[in-house]
């Protein structure tokens, strides 16, 4: 899912525009994908994560 | 064995799952099968390793024919070079492999997961290679249980060397497919990568050397997402492995004298099955085939191959774990052409001959407009309003052209560039900028629609038109 996110992110945005006016260093376009594809794992594994939390029932969580 | 005789026991599992979010794995080492499905799996691993490993190799017109080159921006598969704005191809590429991944779940089950998915693919190897280290199952077990000595280091030692070594072979040709591989190999020989090309083979190598080395049927059983939504598209015709447990079944062990049921005991009748849990030894994924059709079978069929050599050996048919159907095994007809499959075929054949149309026809120049974002308009000293526009002009063809620009829409504009003759070599994308320049009476509205037109001087059949917007001042046209 991170990778079709990525792929989609950075068509339609291009990093070098994106961080023109910037001051980031000097952020190849490779190391600006990959940095994108890491935060959007991070997204979907925090939804997928809360997703998990949630499906718990709540008996279990009210349990004092 | 006593875990077949606990039927429950998958169930409880599950609900242990859930509740502590963490399943003690218990290490599955999978016997080695023989067998015609082992065969085809083993063809299936030399056919898509073979490509993942050469195809960077292959060179086309003097350059890597498939590169994916993200730093350009440009991918080039063979003749044809794809740019951000032909995304729509990807697009529909991926969908057609969906769609065909579904198809032949609805046909004959995991047939991907079994032979195709990468996670089996390069499972296999490993497996193998930790068969020619440690040896087969029972050896695998016993060299587990032994206490840590010199002999085990080296043995565990040699396998892991030679996974990463594999693992970082595999990492380093991914990279291949993003970041030219000669190149590649060369600055690794000269230690001079760069940092996020590091990254990557390391990252890759390592996810390598984890999935196929350790994870392995975890990746399947808790992490891979088509594992639980395939059964959306089984039906009753669509094949799977199955036990037949009306032959099979009871189960037991008998002597080996007693091969033929006939010879049996009539007292004594037991099924087919032998209960020789080979089908279990074998299963990359720890399941027992005889309870059933269950989420974690990635219908492999090793079950299948063992099983019919046992059957062999007892001088029984084979087929009493087999490819069928539901419908199959209770004796109704099976239907192969069902409504689903018939749709799923159509939309794929529809959505190829799109793409294959749509790239045929694709002219190769582009055109895109980005409005000066500094000043909506300006008024030049002799009192005409100004646009500036930035011209993105790409040239996808194979060769260079000169290019002539036309604008209309409004009378008496005056259209000035710099450079009146746009030249763009081939592959590159060149900017220009135009500045159109009208007098305030000939505006109608104050934002009025020009039409660019980009002509090709060498070759009338190339040209594109792109719509754009001419601000003038408030009330304009209204005077």
């Amino acid at each position: 899912m991170a990778g079709i996110a990525t792929t989609l992110f950075f068509t339609v945005f291009d990093p070098d525009v994106l961080l023109m006016d910037k001051t980031y260093g000097d952020i190849s376009r490779l190391g600006a994908y990959s940095i994108g594809f890491f935060l959007f794992w991070i997204l979907t594994a925090c939804s997928c994560m809360l997703t998990c939390y949630f499906l718990r029932p709540c008996d279990r969580v009210n349990k004092t | 064995m006593p875990e077949h005789d606990t039927p429950n026991k998958t169930t409880t599992e599950d609900t242990d799952i859930q509740s502590s979010l963490y399943a003690t794995r218990e290490k599955i080492r999978p016997r080695q099968v023989h067998g015609m499905f082992a065969f085809l799996r083993t063809s299936a691993v030399f056919v898509l390793l073979g490509l993942y490993y050469f195809v960077p190799w292959l060179s086309w017109d003097g350059r890597q024919a498939v590169l994916l080159d993200l730093p350009a921006r440009k991918f080039y598969l063979f003749g044809i070079t794809l740019w951000p704005q032909d995304f729509i191809y990807l697009a529909l590429l991926l969908i057609i492999a969906a769609l065909t991944l579904f198809l032949f779940t609805a046909l004959a089950g995991r047939l991907w997961c079994g032979y195709a998915c990468p996670q089996t693919v390069w499972t296999e190897v490993f497996l193998w290679i930790e068969r020619q280290v440690e040896g087969d199952r029972p050896k695998q077990m016993k060299l587990d249980k032994a206490p840590w000595s010199t002999h085990k280091i080296t043995v565990k030692a040699i396998k892991h060397s030679l996974w990463l070594l594999f693992a970082t072979y595999t990492g380093i040709t991914f990279v291949g497919y993003f970041s030219p591989i000669d190149e590649l190999v060369l600055n690794i020989i000269n230690l001079s990568l760069g940092p996020w090309e590091t990254f990557w083979i390391v990252f890759y190598s390592f996810a390598t050397w984890g999935n196929a080395g350790f994870l392995r049927e975890q990746v399947c059983i808790y992490m891979c997402p088509y594992a639980r939504f395939q059964s959306a598209m089984f039906d009753e015709n669509t094949m799977i492995i199955s036990y037949d447990d009306k032959r099979g079944d009871p189960r037991g062990s008998r002597p080996r004298n007693t091969q033929r049921r006939s010879e049996e005991p009539k007292d004594k009748v037991l099924g087919d099955c032998i209960n020789c849990t080979l089908c279990v030894q074998v299963c990359p994924t720890g399941i027992d085939i005889r309870d059933g059709l269950q989420y974690q079978c990635i219908g492999c069929a090793a079950c299948i191959d063992v099983c019919d050599e046992v059957m062999e050996k007892m001088d029984y048919d084979k087929g009493l774990i087999k490819y069928t159907t539901l419908n199959a095994l209770e004796g109704k007809a099976v239907k192969l052409f069902r409504p689903q499959i018939i749709i799923y075929a159509l939309i794929i054949v529809a959505i190829a001959t799109g793409l294959v149309v749509s790239l045929l026809l694709r002219a190769p120049l582009e055109l895109d407009i980005i409005r000066d974002r500094n000043s909506l308009f300006r008024t030049t000293n002799e009192g005409l309003i100004e646009n500036v526009y930035s011209l993105k002009v790409l040239n996808m063809d194979t060769t260079e052209h000169d290019y002539t620009l036309t604008v209309s829409g409004i009378p008496e504009m005056s259209v000035r560039m710099d450079n009146n003759d746009i030249h763009v070599p081939a592959g590159v994308a060149s900017d220009v900028v135009v500045r159109l320049q009208v007098d305030p009476y000939d505006l109608k509205k104050q934002s009025s629609t020009v039409i660019f037109n980009l002509q090709a001087i060498d070759d009338a059949s190339l040209s594109v038109s792109e719509e754009a917007r001419f601000l003038g001042p408030m009330g304009a046209g209204t005077r």
